[in-house]
């Protein structure tokens, strides 16, 4: 099984605050790594660390290692407009742009400008196969993003993440914003996704962890408490404070 | 508390509750066989009518848990350990029937058989309790130890055994004991399956497959 991503003595600070504290973790390639813990324990932060995305916040700072297919991501040197498109992040909120569907999926291809107009229309179709989608807006690409329910935005997200061809894909809370059948679509599609990209998922359900992921990782204040196997982690997890916190006994 | 606590109390408590009846028909299993007393014997008949229905009820609350508030980790643990405990109480509450029926049809026993009786049963009650006691006490290092007192059991069956073989060589009729010794072999199995519940008892607290044989 090799790993995608690896993460060692990984800290990092806004400003004074220090929101992560010496983060170990490897993710699997073709795994779905789901992270879990209470609000504000980092598991945000985390996921922003791995795209770089936080260096859009001021007097933010990470120390330590991340390296992506033996590239060290911390790194000034690596690109990180490169770095975004091979890892891409789908947030909590569907935010598709006030654009038509096709817009909306082909807005990140249109910018980089490295995919030769003439295959547009394939990546389009594509990428809306690969988000569950097409068969739903094949009729009505040029109708506003706004026009599709919920479940269908996030999933329109998704495409316009994967026509970018990541090789990781970041989800924070993908699902909190959407209705049980809106989530099963979406778990259902990972599951999908997982067999092509490397998943990693923030998620505030702990069933939902339990059902999608393979791999598990439990936050507690900045610290990475317990990471491992989901099985092992949901059945007989090795720190107290990880057995606490999913069977409903924490704090 | 929160309401799983509450849940998975309960759920414990009809296990006990359980458990306490199927004591019981052991302890009028050892009484009967003595007393020859037909009419108490029924009484362990009806008990296990109780029994059983003690594990279907179980079986009911696990799957009220399991589908309404979704245990994992310790808590799951405790409920498939709680299933598999039912399972093997019910097992041990047929043997003690078994016994009962014994009594039932037919005559009194030799009585220079008790003395050798007596300590069977005595030490299958003793480790029966203990087992219990460690299952409410979530004790695994008792869980660990308390199989080696099935041995005793077999012990002690392995005197009577030699005891019936010396009756045999005095002359007397063997084919006669035979549904006797079969009758007696109730408590080995009742040994066995109380090991079962030691390895459920390891399992709910550490996770950890064992098998005692
Ligand atoms: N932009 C920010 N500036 C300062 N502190 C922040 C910022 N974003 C998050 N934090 C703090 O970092 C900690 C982790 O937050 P976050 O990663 O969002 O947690 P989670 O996603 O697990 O709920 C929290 O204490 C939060 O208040
Ligand atoms: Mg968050």
């Amino acid at each position: 099984m090799s790993i995608k991503v690896n993460v060692q003595n990984l800290n990092f600070y806004y400003g004074d605050f220090q929101a992560l504290k010496g983060i170990n973790m490897e993710i699997h390639e073709n795994k779905i790594t789901a992270l879990i813990g209470p609000s504000g324990c980092g598991k945000s932060t985390f996921i922003k660390t791995l795209n770089r995305m936080y260096e859009l916040i001021d007097g933010t700072k990470a120390t330590g290692s991340i390296s992506f297919d033996g590239t060290e991501l911390l790194d000034k040197a690596t690109d990180v407009v490169d770095l975004r498109k091979r890892i891409g992040m789908v947030f909590q909120k569907p935010n598709p742009f006030p654009k038509s569907i096709t817009e909306n999926v082909l807005y990140g291809v249109k910018r980089h400008g490295d995919v030769p107009k003439t295959e547009w229309k394939e990546l389009l179709e594509t990428s809306l196969r690969k988000a569950s989608l097409w068969s739903e807006v094949e009729h009505k690409l040029n109708q506003s993003a706004f026009s599709l329910s919920g479940g269908q935005q996030q999933r329109l997200c998704i495409a316009r993440t994967l026509a970018t061809k990541p090789e990781v894909l970041l989800m924070d809370e993908p699902t909190s914003a959407l209705d049980p059948i809106a989530t099963a679509k979406i778990e259902e599609l990972l599951e999908e996704l997982k067999k092509e990209y490397t998943v990693i998922i923030v998620t505030h359900s702990m069933q939902q962890a339990a059902r999608i992921s393979d791999y598990c990782g439990f936050f507690l204040s900045g610290e990475l408490i317990e990471f491992g196997l989901t099985k092992q982690l949901f059945s007989n997890p090795l720190d107290q404070r990880t057995e606490d916190y999913i069977t409903g006994r924490f704090g | 508390m929160v309401k799983i606590d509450t849940e998975i109390n309960e759920f414990k408590d009809e296990i006990l509750i359980m458990s306490h009846q199927v004591r019981k028909m052991f302890v009028l299993a050892m009484e009967v066989l003595d007393t020859g007393r037909k009419e108490e014997a029924l009484r362990i008949v009806e008990l296990d009518e109780y029994v059983n229905n003690a594990n279907e009820s179980i079986n009911d609350k696990a799957i009220e848990i399991l589908s309404l508030l979704a245990p994992v980790a310790t808590d799951l643990r405790v409920i498939l350990a709680g299933l598999k405990i039912s399972t093997d109480l019910e097992r041990i509450g047929d043997y003690a029937k078994a016994i009962a029926r014994f009594v039932i049809k037919n005559d009194e026993l030799d009585e220079r058989l008790q003395p050798y009786i007596n300590p069977i049963a005595k030490t299958f009650i003793e480790f029966f309790d203990e087992t219990m006691q460690a299952y409410t006490d979530r004790d695994v290092k008792k869980a660990l130890e308390l199989p080696g007192r099935d041995d005793e059991i077999d012990t002690a069956f392995k005197k009577l055994l030699a005891f019936i073989e010396k009756l045999t060589d005095e002359n007397q009729q063997i084919a006669a004991l035979v549904p006797t010794i079969g009758m007696l072999r109730n408590f080995e199995r009742a040994g066995d399956h109380t090991k079962n519940i030691c390895e459920a008892i390891i399992y709910e607290v550490k996770g950890q497959h064992y098998d005692f044989g």
